[in-house]
């Protein structure tokens, strides 16, 4: 236990650091912009934890993004580079909200699993074309699946402006979903759904895939040497398919817990990015699903944050992502330089091993 | 809209994927692998717009937007060379730092410029003497900035480069075989250095392009995807100027189609026709994936000594 | 007059000591082989001083002064060039682009092409070497790439060469028409360095030689003022028993049968051309042949992981040319892959969980889709103790082990699966005296269990002791079949690329011209 305890303690203390300087940074970069970087910080605060009903809505905005960390994650983890969670996410809340207009004859609880099936479907679905692309043809995923999210966006775009546009609004946007769809909410005066919950289900779910299962073996393994593991019998192209389903799944899930949970209805900004700050959420978490759970809750923290920032003293709420990006690239160079130490290591017989691997 | 005019704009329209994806070519056959081409060219493009507009000159605008292209790439190349962060995630990373830095000094300097007030000068068109008149050739190649002009000499300027100097072996020599490299005597992370700053100068320069020649001012994520669909040129040209010139010329010539089914006034929604370029990468990408290419067989990897 | 001299060298990886208190000369003109097994430290003295390893103590002469090799640039300026095992050229750039690589001063910012080649030519002229400097190297076959690597040594001015084992991937021909061309060069001044552990070419083309034992020096002597016999003792210290590991054993019914197999390489070229053969329960059947013959892609073939254009392959008889690899391994074939590194571990798995790999789905190591992390450590345990991997700790990852305990990973996992046939592709390259007699003695004790053991090696040393049988392999053919006594200038003619038959025919006339005369 104890053990466990300071591998936990070694793993994060990393993450932690990188996202202290990454703060440090920003407080720089907002005094060299010349706005009031203190005041930035206290409304960033008062807009997040502010009272329960902000910091609701701060779980809500984590939830894309834990969702769509967990389909980053486990996709590094098997060599599958999904950058297009952006667009499975998209194609959720588009699923979801076809489900949440069509179907309003059903019964509610039936009408959110279906919805939330639907976008599940949908992302995989979204996720399988770049997926085969890649192992049939070898076309790396990273340009289809950024193709792939642009396609989306423009798809939702024709879908609010000419068949699921609701007219009745100025702004473009779709039908709002049969009001028995729209998700609890889980605390009285807050707006919190239990898409985060769920969220934290998923987590532990795919952490147990990952790790407690052989077919998270076989996933881990193409990841690290896909060569190997073909000579060990694993097919690599199904396994990569697989993984590119699962994530593609998740990510479209997230969208479809946005849709029942938050929104309601569908709009050409719906995501705002979440699929792209995934990224940054998963290499923080290590591409370990139970620690996305935590850097969604910070990224999720810096997105709600940062409008009221932009609300407060006009900073573009755009600064989160240079917070993202100066996160990405410490934790990036922080992780190697431990890879480094590990690797050079000297194999001595009857030594105590430090060399594990790299789960928490 | 004519064939003249569809042409002429396919060339406006491919200069930039033109100009980036042999910034690419240099740095990926040295072996890296660099997705934040995105956020530098935006970089570039908000770098040129601010200078343009503060020093009315569009040659300092441009000469802005490389430099901030090249620091974009410096830092790149630190994280991904020195401390050999993986290359993917880091190209992640400055496409956010590009967009996030970008949008908030617009917001801050330009806070009026968001309804579309502020404009530069942007480059004009040279209308190259005798050449410009020839009908139809002239309007289609000899009646364009001098951006474009330049973007088409590089092409054979790289082509030299890799192909006809000590310079161009060398890289090639550190993304195909680093070790073989480094027991010459060739210092692999200068060169590797080296080749991705001056991928940054030319990644800077296509933004600059998009901000002030092509139009006369920035926007938010004016890029929309061009510096990924560079990256697609590359793999379409193999790696090589003149294929990356052809791969160029086709993008182009779907961005005009699609701005020609724009103004035609079909009646085809909008956001359809936006879609056509990057359904056109999917295909071409697709479409160049059977044939042999000459890629780096290092790339993605970084280089230790033993 | 010494060129070279290296005093008290020391080289220390982690805490292994790969060279020991090195003392080093090198004449003049003369071709001095530093012989040694794998893993004697040939190599990495030489990396010392052409500057690719910083040594740890001692210092090195070049020309009677004292110089600090702190890159390959300073050897080069010192006039020293090496030649590597592994080429170092780059396939996708010209001979001559690959032979100024580096070298601006001579050649300019901006290449004259048409110069540069004339250049190559006359140096090519010079040596007899026969080389086009316009063809890309990816183009042109391994013999002349090293006649390239050679010419690019020359081309910097460099009076000391060093050659590390040059003739691994050549004919016999081939390392004929080398050897003329280092004498040439030696006659003329040049000082060559031959890293190499084959006897034979000591005897026949060095002057004087070196031998390495373990990262030390054993001795220096004189070829003409030696024999082989002595040499072999300095190698290994002991007499060398190239005696036969294996007792005679009447093998059993075909396990793994080859029929007319057809299959191409990843350039799309034929590699395997119709070759046919068996492998019987309780035999080890050795395919001998230079590398690069098609052996590699035969042993993929095997285990299906290379697209079969033609033939036949059965495990018991049952096809499997069709089937996939974990098919393969589900009938009872194991493998030890020619590259542990990449085809073998997954080095950032530990140990136990690369013991598992192929078996992760069955029990005990898995229920359902469950794994068991209990089964899977205890099996763990339990082979690190077989199997004396070091350290013994199944949760150590597999990249932090040194080759031969990664090795014997890869054994107890393929043996522990209980197969009918056992694949082995280059077993024991790369590896340490100890572990290379423990990988042959498990082979060995896989015959024993009546299991089918088919051996591709290009080392011949392990061929003739482990074998039965031999194929020998020539250009994706298999040249004849030999016992293991058999004459070994013979298995060379048919490494060479001479079927039997025509060895036969040729004795044949022989025989027939002697009566005549």
């Amino acid at each position: 236990m104890k053990e466990k305890l300071t591998g936990l303690l070694q793993s994060i203390w990393k993450p932690l650091v990188a996202v202290f300087f990454a703060v440090i940074c920003s407080w720089l970069l907002l005094t060299a912009f010349g706005y009031p970087a203190n005041e930035a910080f206290v409304s960033l605060w008062d807009a997040t934890f502010g009272n329960l009903r902000v910091f609701g809505n701060t779980l809500n905005k984590a939830c894309p993004l834990l969702f769509t960390g967990i389909a980053v994650a486990i996709g590094n983890r098997g060599s599958v580079f999904n950058i297009g969670a952006e667009g499975q996410f998209i194609m959720g809340c588009t699923a979801a909200t076809w489900v949440g207009i069509t179907f309003t004859y059903m019964p509610g609880i039936l009408l959110m699993i279906l919805m939330v099936l639907a976008g599940a479907l949908a992302g995989a679905a979204w996720a399988f074309i770049p997926g085969l692309l890649k192992t049939k043809f070898s076309i790396s995923e990273i340009i289809t699946t950024i193709m792939f999210n642009y396609i989306a966006l423009q798809l939702v775009g024709y879908l609010v402006r000419n068949p699921m546009r609701d007219l009745s609004q100025a702004e473009p946007q779709s039908y709002t979903i049969a009001e028995q769809g729209f998700m609890p909410y889980l605390i009285a005066k807050t707006k919190l759904h239990p898409g985060f919950l769920f969220g934290c289900i998923a987590a532990v779910v795919i952490f147990i895939l990952l790790f407690k299962t052989y077919f998270g073996y076989e996933v881990r393994a193409v990841g690290y040497n896909s060569t190997a593991a073909k000579y060990g019998g694993i097919n690599v192209s199904r396994t990569m398919i697989s993984t590119m389903l699962i994530s593609g799944a998740l990510a479209g899930m997230g969208g479809a817990f946005e849709v029942a949970g938050s929104a309601h209805y569908l709009y050409e900004k719906i995501s705002n990015g979440y699929g792209y700050t995934a990224i940054a959420v998963a290499i923080l978490a290590n591409n370990n699903p139970i620690g996305v759970i935590l850097s969604s809750l910070l990224f999720g923290f810096l997105a709600s944050g940062s409008t009221a920032m932009q609300r407060n003293i006009g900073v573009s709420s755009s600064f989160a992502d240079i917070v993202q990006g100066i996160i990405i690239i410490f934790v990036a160079v922080a992780a190697v330089s431990r890879v480094k130490k590990k690797r050079t290591a000297p194999a001595r017989p009857g030594k105590k091993p430090v060399l594990k691997e790299a789960k928490q | 809209m004519d064939l003249s005019s569809f042409l002429a704009a396919t060339i406006r329209m491919a200069i930039p994927l033109l100009i980036a994806a042999l910034g690419l070519v240099v740095s990926e056959r040295a072996g890296l692998i660099n997705i934040g081409v995105e956020g530098t060219m935006l970089t570039g493009a908000f770098a040129a717009f601010a200078v343009a507009y503060y020093t009315n000159n569009y040659w300092l605008g441009m000469l802005a937007g490389m430099l901030a292209g090249c620091f974009m790439t410096l830092i790149f190349a630190v994280a991904s060379i020195r401390f050999r962060a993986p290359q993917v995630v880091i190209g992640c990373a400055i496409n956010m730092l590009g967009s996030g830095f970008t949008a908030v000094l617009f917001r801050k300097m330009f806070f009026d410029a968001q309804t579309g007030g502020t404009q530069v000068t942007p480059f004009p068109p040279i209308q190259i003497p005798g050449l410009s008149s020839i009908p139809f050739i002239g309007e289609v190649f000899f009646q364009h900035n001098i951006i474009v002009y330049i973007g088409f000499i590089l092409v054979p300027a790289i082509w030299f480069l890799m192909n006809r100097t000590s310079i161009g072996t060398r890289i090639i020599a550190v993304g195909e075989h680093p070790k073989a490299a480094d027991s010459l005597g060739i210092n692999v992370f200068t060169t590797r250095y080296a080749a991705t700053l001056f991928s940054g100068l030319l990644m800077g320069m296509a933004g600059a392009y998009l901000a002030i020649a092509q139009s006369n001012t920035f926007q938010v994520d004016m890029t929309g995807g061009k510096g990924y669909i560079a990256m697609a040129v590359v793999v379409l040209g193999k790696w090589k100027p003149g294929g990356v010139l052809l791969g160029a010329l086709i993008f182009g010539g779907s961005n005009a189609l699609q701005m020609t089914l724009q103004n035609a006034g079909l009646n085809i929604p909008n956001n359809l026709i936006l879609m056509v370029p990057y359904i056109v990468t999917v295909l071409a990408v697709l479409a160049a994936c059977k044939k042999k290419a000459v890629d780096a067989s290092a790339k993605g990897v970084a280089y230790e000594k033993a | 007059m010494n060129v070279v001299e290296m005093h008290g060298i020391c080289k220390y990886f982690g805490n292994f000591c790969a060279n020991k208190n090195i003392e080093f000369t090198l004449k003049q003109g003369e071709v001095h082989a530093l012989l040694g097994e794998n893993g004697a430290g040939k190599s990495t003295l030489m990396n010392i001083l052409y500057g690719l390893y910083a040594h740890d103590e001692g210092h090195i002469l070049i020309n009677g002064e004292e110089v600090h090799m702190s890159s390959p640039s300073v050897a080069i300026q010192h006039g020293i060039g090496m030649v590597h095992q592994h080429f170092m050229l780059i396939p996708q750039l010209t001979v001559t682009q690959n032979i100024f690589l580096g070298m601006d001063k001579e050649t300019g910012i901006v290449h004259h092409i048409k110069e540069l080649d004339k250049k190559v030519q006359e140096l090519n002229d010079r040596f007899g070497f026969n080389v086009n400097p316009q063809s890309l190297i990816w183009q042109i076959p391994v013999g002349v790439q090293q006649k390239v690597e050679i010419l690019k040594v020359l081309m910097r001015q460099a009076k000391i060469l060093i050659l590390d084992e040059p003739t691994a991937v050549l004919t016999p021909n081939e390392v004929e028409e080398l050897f003329t061309s280092i004498r040439m060069l030696a006659d003329s001044g040049y000082s060559i360095i031959l890293i190499t552990h084959k006897m034979s070419e000591v005897m026949t083309y060095a002057d004087r030689v070196t031998v390495m034992r373990l990262g030390e020096v054993i001795g220096s002597v004189n070829v003409k003022d030696t024999t082989e016999e002595e040499l072999a003792h300095m190698m290994v210290g002991r007499d060398v028993h190239l005696e036969r590991q294996i007792e005679p054993k009447e093998p059993g019914r075909p396990l793994l049968e080859i029929d007319h197999l057809r299959v191409k390489n990843d350039k799309g070229l034929p590699a395997v051309d119709g070759i046919s053969f068996a492998v019987h329960a309780g035999e080890i059947v050795g395919i001998a042949g230079v590398d690069g013959n098609g052996q590699l892609e035969l042993g993929e073939a095997i285990v299906g992981g290379r697209k079969i254009e033609d033939g036949d392959i059965r495990l018991d008889g049952e096809s499997v040319t069709k089937a996939n690899i974990r098919r393969h391994l589900d009938l009872g074939l194991a493998h030890i892959p020619d590259d542990r590194l990449t085809k073998g571990l997954v080095l950032q798995f530990p140990i136990k969980q690369n013991l598992i790999m192929g078996t992760q789905r069955k029990a005990p190591f898995a229920h359902g889709l469950m794994a068991d992390n209990h089964a899977i450590t205890k099996h763990g345990v339990e082979m690190v103790e077989a199997f004396d991997i070091r350290p013994h700790d199944p949760e150590y990852l597999a990249g932090g082990l040194s080759g031969g305990n990664q090795q014997k990973v890869i054994l107890a996992r393929e043996v522990s699966r209980d197969p009918k046939v056992m694949l082995a592709i280059q077993p024991t390259r790369g590896l340490d005296i100890g572990a290379i007699e423990f990988v042959r003695s498990k082979l060995v004790e896989e015959r024993a269990k009546d299991k089918a053991v088919l051996l591709i090696s290009t080392d011949l040393d392990e061929i003739l002791s482990l074998s039965d049988r031999i194929l020998v392999m020539h250009g994706g053919r298999v040249m004849g079949e030999v016992s293991p006594d058999v004459d070994v200038s013979i298995l060379g003619l048919m490494m060479a690329g001479k079927s039997q038959e025509d060895l036969k025919a040729e004795q044949h006339a022989a025989a027939g011209g002697g009566v005549q005369g």
